[in-house]
């Protein structure tokens, strides 16, 4: 495992053991892959007949919508890192919003989530925050139900690889503290 | 105690060349890859909705299976020859051409029914008045027209 630098010093990403990318370019090449985004919706065509996908026709349909997302979301993120560099507002706290459930009382490492620009979002991005406006993504995927839990591809590895992240940067002593817990 | 910044910037390691191409690419060529992806959503469809397989499409086409497969990602940068060859095979429109020169309806500003226009030669009737002319020639006689 290790941190790549995205925009220091407010973006950093994870980078897995075994991956040939870090999280933050394997996202965006995945979902700006048409093949693959179509994929998933396909396997996934059920959960899209949920009420806040009503209007969603076609796997196509949603496909079109993540793969805007991604270059808005994108942009967004660059565009708030150059903010941060300057001076300027919105940054990057304005963006990534607290991940509860089990965090939910965390005072360090503390795991943020990212909405992709249209609502309602089929992208999140997952991250732990160092400190003010600096941040390391450690995953994402499309979401397609209300929980992390309930959505086929983040439930297998997102909160799993959030806490190994946090004990990895504990280990490294990224974080003097005497209790990530 | 807290965060400790010196040492993540110890510890952090620079963007691959490669991630950063990657990067750069999308950026730089976001305007056609656009298009591209939109082309792409539309081969998925149509594919799916004719049971026509990537392979069939490939050989209809005379390209390889590779081929599509690159094009069914939408990150080609594809030629109007190839458009226009995919639009032939699955018999559909995958991209549509502006014409903000096209008005709704053909608008005179000289009534419909005036001489004028009457008199004009309509080039629909080309064939008529070419042999109307051409019997007026063999005989010398012009007076009846």
């Amino acid at each position: 495992m290790k941190i790549v630098d995205i925009y220091p010093p407010f973006l950093y990403s994870i980078q897995y053991d075994n991956a040939e990318e870090d999280e933050f370019e394997r996202l965006f090449q995945q979902w700006n892959d048409v093949e693959y985004v179509v994929k998933f919706f396909e396997e996934n065509k059920e959960m899209l007949s949920h009420s806040i996908w009503v209007n969603v026709a076609s796997p196509e349909e949603a496909a079109r919508q993540v793969l805007k997302e991604a270059e808005e979301l994108e942009n967004l993120l660059i565009d708030l890192c150059e903010n941060l560099s300057e001076g300027s507002t919105p940054n990057l706290d304005s963006h990534f919003k607290y991940l509860e459930g089990k965090y939910k009382y965390e005072l360090e490492y503390v795991p943020m989530k990212s909405y992709g620009p249209i609502r309602p979002s089929l992208l999140r991005m997952y991250a732990i925050r160092f400190a003010s406006n600096m941040y390391l993504i450690t995953g994402g995927g499309i979401k397609l139900a209300d929980t992390i839990q309930n959505s086929p591809n983040l439930k297998d590895h997102v909160l799993q690889n959030i806490d190994k992240v946090r004990s990895w940067l504990k280990a490294k002593g990224i974080y003097d503290s005497d209790d990530i817990n | 105690m807290g965060f400790n910044i010196d040492k993540l910037r110890e510890i952090a390691v620079p963007r691959s060349e490669t991630a950063k191409e990657s990067a750069r690419l999308r950026r730089e060529n976001r305007e056609y890859l656009r298009i591209s992806q939109d082309i792409a959503l539309c081969l998925h469809y149509y594919l799916r909705n004719s049971d026509m397989t990537q392979k069939e499409l490939a050989e209809k086409m005379e390209v390889s299976p590779v081929y599509i497969g690159r094009l069914l990602k939408g990150g080609e940068n594809l030629t109007l020859e190839t458009i226009c060859k995919l639009q032939k095979v699955l018999g559909q429109d995958l991209i549509s051409v502006a014409k903000p020169y096209v008005t709704t309806q053909i608008v005179s500003l000289v009534p419909l029914s005036t001489q004028r226009f009457s008199e004009t030669v309509r080039s629909d009737r080309y064939t008529e008045t070419h042999t109307l002319n051409k019997n007026y020639s063999s005989t010398g006689d012009y007076s009846a027209a």
